[in-house]
């Protein structure tokens, strides 16, 4: 009988190792780390980019790129809070459960439309994503300045339920967190047992070969968008919910660069075909942890950016030795 | 030494006919292509293939032979109507053909029959996904199975299921092209340039699985710049040139010298006339 795969190779391994490393490394320099409060607070931070890489990771495995993730947030998360607002005062006044619904429901229609509509304009017309989505970044960010009058977006005082679940624990976990890895699993699950999930990576190994499969690139490719503009919206919910409002110049500012850095970190190469979405919750976590380490350095917070430039470009260059290595990952 | 000589001593073993015989092939049609199209590259062809049938597509690089494959399979913008065992296909559709029986094997075969950077569980149901969906999930587990099964039926050597294609010969990777293929259940085959870039004991293998499939009853069509394999293993030959049909041989008509008359044109014949409906075959 045939042996299934090589289940254990560096490659695979690295993004874990990494993380391994850093957390000796920090629990060893600074007593706090590794207390519970601490580690939560982590997990919570990173959750709001780390949702959104988790769609990014469909993204990516699939040849494209989506840069418009972070003013989309912005965009989103004051559509939510107007949503929230208008629903508490007009259509069903007085109603905490109403309002809520009514913001998730119209949020993640935004995000799915603007799935659908980037994904589209992607497939249909063979153009760059790069590009697409770029346009798109200017565009919403736009669109939540000029709706915002480039201010917050403020909740209803009296809509208590939105910040109570944004800031609240469930056995103890922050809902975030919560969220970031119950997503992660599903995702996990539809990239690995079903076929959307096969899918995706044949079309990002091969868009040729996919074709001559009968798989229909265009829908995979425009439901990896779909999924991604949905994570965004969750992502702005979670958000608002934190302080009860979004600012409209600098909510989800840099999202994009985070959430592809955990996607990369994770060992997900930018060439796509294959991916992993536990590789996308280290990367995420990774990230987090060294802003963490770094805080109980002391470093300065100007700094942090210059440090995850390098931990992004090292990741690149352990993933290049492994796309030349004799057994690279497949799908 | 002759070349039968190099041949022999290459494989092994005595070769005493490089062709194994030709099935018997049934009266039930398989597959009818009524006037055919497709821009730039194909001209109202039509024809039929009978169930246990290898049926050749010749003629000469561009004469649109594999431009008639994909647009069979909606690959290709195509007008014209397609029927496998009377079931018309939607066009521009790959999922209608494939669902209907159709099955392509590319002549492209790392540009469009295989992902190189996948293994061989990956790559042998990637077009037959559907078949393993266990209460709404994948069973990577039968898929692992079904890899293995044809891994053992075309004697293929890898160290594991996993192991990316690239590193595979020719040969091998052509077997697992054929087992995408023949994954998908096809009653319809068709084999773009098989032994292209392969050794000669496994085009001998080839050949004996074709005529085995046919056997079977899979509707078989053969496209190859080869000679010697068309008049080999077809039962009738449909030549092209520049995406018309010149003619189709049968039987003893199945000549090198009749198979280049009607590559090139400088011959035409009644039967193409009278397959192309409305067409002048002139």
């Amino acid at each position: 009988m045939i042996p299934r795969e090589k289940r254990w190779d560096f490659s695979t391994l690295a993004p874990y190792l990494a993380l391994l490393a850093m957390l000796v490394i920090a629990s060893v320099t600074s007593e706090h780390f590794l207390q519970v409060r601490n580690l939560l607070n982590i997990t919570r931070q990173v959750s709001y980019t780390g949702i959104i890489a988790l769609g990014m990771t469909f993204v990516i495995i699939a040849g494209g790129i989506d840069l418009s993730v972070g003013s989309m947030v912005a965009f989103s998360g004051g559509v939510i809070i107007m949503a929230m607002n208008y629903c508490f005062t007009e259509l069903a006044p007085g109603s905490e459960l109403a309002a809520f619904l009514f913001a998730l429901a119209t949020g993640l229609a935004l995000g799915l439309l603007g799935g659908v509509f980037s994904g589209t304009l992607i497939t249909r017309f063979d153009l760059a994503p790069f590009i697409v989505t770029l346009g798109f970044m200017g565009f919403y960010r736009s669109m939540a300045l000029y709706t915002g009058n480039g201010g917050e977006f403020r909740v209803e005082s009296g809509m208590r339920l939105f910040s109570r679940v944004g800031t609240g624990l469930i056995l103890g976990v922050p809902v975030p967190s919560l969220a970031f890895l119950l997503l992660a699993a599903v995702f996990g699950i539809i990239l690995n047992w079903t076929r959307f999930g096969r899918y995706v990576c044949a079309v990002g190994s091969n868009e040729n070969v996919a074709r001559y499969a009968a798989i229909r690139v265009n829908r995979v490719r425009t439901l990896t968008y779909v999924i991604c503009g949905l994570t965004v919206a969750l992502s702005a919910f979670l958000l608002g919910g934190r302080m009860n409002s979004i600012n409209s110049t600098n909510a989800g500012n840099l999202y994009e660069l985070d959430a592809i850095a955990a996607v990369v970190i994770g060992g997900t190469a930018m060439t796509g075909g294959a991916g992993s979405m536990a590789g996308t919750v280290v990367g995420a976590l990774m990230l987090g942890i060294i802003n963490n380490m770094l805080n109980m350095w002391g470093v300065s917070a100007y700094l942090q950016g210059a440090v995850k430039g390098l931990v992004i470009v090292l990741a690149v260059l352990v993933q290049s030795a492994r796309v030349r290595g004799l057994f690279s990952r497949g799908g | 030494m002759s070349e039968r000589d190099m041949a022999m001593a290459m494989v092994g073993r005595e070769l005493t006919q490089v062709f194994p015989e030709k099935a018997t092939p049934s009266a039930d049609i398989a597959l009818e292509v009524e006037n055919l199209s497709s821009p730039g590259a194909v001209r109202s062809v039509s024809f039929s293939v009978r169930k246990g049938e290898v049926f050749g597509l010749a003629g000469l690089m561009g004469a649109g032979r594999t431009e008639t494959a994909e647009a069979l399979m909606g690959l290709r913008r195509r007008r014209g109507t397609v029927r496998v065992y009377g079931e018309v296909l939607a066009p521009n559709r790959p999922e209608s053909a494939v669902a209907a029986g159709l099955a392509y094997l590319s002549e492209d075969r790392q540009g469009k029959g295989i992902l190189t950077r996948a293994g061989i569980t990956e790559n042998t149901s990637l077009a037959s996904l559907a078949r393993y969906v266990r209460n709404g999930f994948l069973s990577n587990a039968a898929r692992r199975r079904a890899a293995e099964k044809y891994v053992g039926e075309f004697s293929v050597r890898a160290a594991n299921l996993g192991a990316n294609l690239e590193f595979f010969s020719g040969g091998n990777q052509q077997k697992m092209s054929l087992a995408k293929c023949l994954d998908t259940e096809p009653r319809v085959l068709i084999f773009d340039e098989p032994t292209r870039g392969i050794d000669i004991k496994t085009k001998s293998g080839i050949y004996r699985f074709i005529q085995a499939l046919a056997r079977t009853g899979m509707a078989c069509i053969l496209i190859s710049s080869e000679m010697e394999e068309i008049i080999g293993l077809c039962h009738r030959v449909l030549v092209l040139y520049e995406g018309e049909a010149t003619g189709i041989l049968e039987e003893a008509a199945i000549t090198e010298e009749e198979i280049m008359l009607h590559a090139t044109r400088l011959k035409t014949s009644e039967s193409s006339r009278m397959a192309a409906a409305g067409e002048g075959g002139q």
